[in-house]
């Protein structure tokens, strides 16, 4: 049984009437967000830093003496120079990932019996994006940086190859690394747009 | 205003104006496939207003000349979205966004078309699952750079001719 309710529509006076008062109360709100700051991000021009766990690119860390202990074991067996790519090619991040196909490693062993890496090829286009290559990489080479523009003309060059995967780890260790995990950089601009976020 | 080629001056101005009201009044089609399609709203929302750069989501392919694939095309989707490109006026463009949508994304099944350029021609390519909207807004930068490209016959080479690439194997090192 539904309960239904009439409500009478409030009596207007005369004032009310002639000068549209309720109308102009209404535009009140209107001319008050018209003065405010907007929260537009002039995009081209202004960009926000992504926080520090941002899951975009994929980049691999490099050889440069601050590898996990695990690495120290494995380095015995491999062939690898300082500031090269620390990849050991343990097929870890392939086992992990929801689409196995998207990875294309290959591993030789050179004549003195140590192995080497020759290949390690991601196609983008197939990511999810989802981060479980990063959490399996032993010794912590594989990581995802904070690049996001990568829109391209052709297919094929959504594809990342070790090489270029090592500078941009390079690159955004020499950024980035040192700072505090935290959820976002500018987080006093934050506050002021949108208001302190509570963590239960 | 530049003498370019050996077309005259008059035409190469009338060129140039096209080819810049063109590429700042990319209208696209609002047509969204699946998840990608949010991120395509968050980018027309006030956070990153695409009205900015002239970019006004248009209710028919009649009005537009942008197509966003936004989403995963099924096979049974395939048809209506060749329907709708087939449909939009001359000259147009296509940006496939996500993964999805320019290579087959998470999904290597048979029942998704294996990334839209297997039946129609597509411009940018925009990698992510889905891609932020930066990346979405960079997709339409470049789409812009390369329609002024185009007109001024400069960097054609990088700049592949419009027809449909067939997908390619990992490139041998
Ligand atoms: S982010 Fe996820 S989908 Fe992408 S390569 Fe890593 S595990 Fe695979
Ligand atoms: S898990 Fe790490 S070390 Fe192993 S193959 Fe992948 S990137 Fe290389
Ligand atoms: S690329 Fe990812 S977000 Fe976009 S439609 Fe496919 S599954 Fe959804």
């Amino acid at each position: 049984m539904v309960k239904l309710k009439y409500v009478e529509r409030p009596k207007l006076n005369l004032i009310e009437k002639l000068f549209f008062l309720d109308f102009i109360k209404g535009l009140k709100v209107t001319f008050k967000n018209l003065i405010k700051r907007t929260v537009t991000t002039k995009y081209p021009y202004e960009k926000l830093t992504p926080p520090k766990r941002f899951r975009g690119t994929h980049a691999h860390r490099v050889k440069d003496g601050n590898e996990p202990p695990s690495f120290s074991v494995l380095e015995k067996f491999m062939d690898i120079n300082t500031g090269e790519s620390r990849c050991v090619a343990c097929y870890m991040c392939q086992q992990a990932c929801p689409v196995p196909s998207l990875f294309r490693i290959e591993a030789i062993q050179l004549p003195n019996g140590k192995k080497k890496v020759v290949r390690f090829d991601m196609n983008l286009l197939n990511c999810l994006y989802c981060g479980l290559c990063v959490d399996a990489c032993p010794v912590d080479c594989l990581i995802m940086t904070d690049i996001y523009e990568t829109a391209k003309y052709q297919r094929e060059k959504c594809v990342i190859h070790m090489d270029d995967m090592s500078e941009r780890g390079k690159d955004f260790d020499r950024r980035r690394l040192k700072e505090p995990d935290r959820i976002w950089i500018d987080d006093q601009e934050r506050i002021k747009l949108w208001g302190q976020i509570k963590w239960s | 205003m530049a003498i370019t080629g050996n077309s005259g001056i008059i035409l190469t101005t009338v060129e140039e104006v096209l080819s810049w009201s063109r590429r700042n009044s990319l209208w696209p089609v609002s047509i969204g496939l699946a998840c990608c399609a949010i991120e395509m709203m968050h980018t027309a929302a006030s956070r990153f207003d695409t009205d900015r750069l002239g970019i006004i989501f248009r209710g028919s392919p009649r009005q537009a000349d942008v197509l966003i694939v936004a989403g995963t095309v099924v096979n049974k989707v395939a048809p209506m979205l060749k329907l709708i490109y087939e449909q939009m006026p001359d000259p147009k463009w296509v940006i496939s966004m996500g993964g999805c949508a320019s290579g087959g994304g998470p999904f290597p099944t048979y029942s998704t078309l294996q990334g839209v350029d297997r039946i129609i021609p597509v411009d940018v390519y925009i990698p992510g699952c889905p891609p932020t909207p930066q990346a979405l807004l960079w997709g339409i930068i470049q789409l812009q750079k390369k329609i002024k490209e185009k007109k001024e016959g400069k960097e054609l080479k990088e700049i592949p001719i419009r027809v449909p690439t067939e997908s390619k194997p990992i490139k041998q090192i």
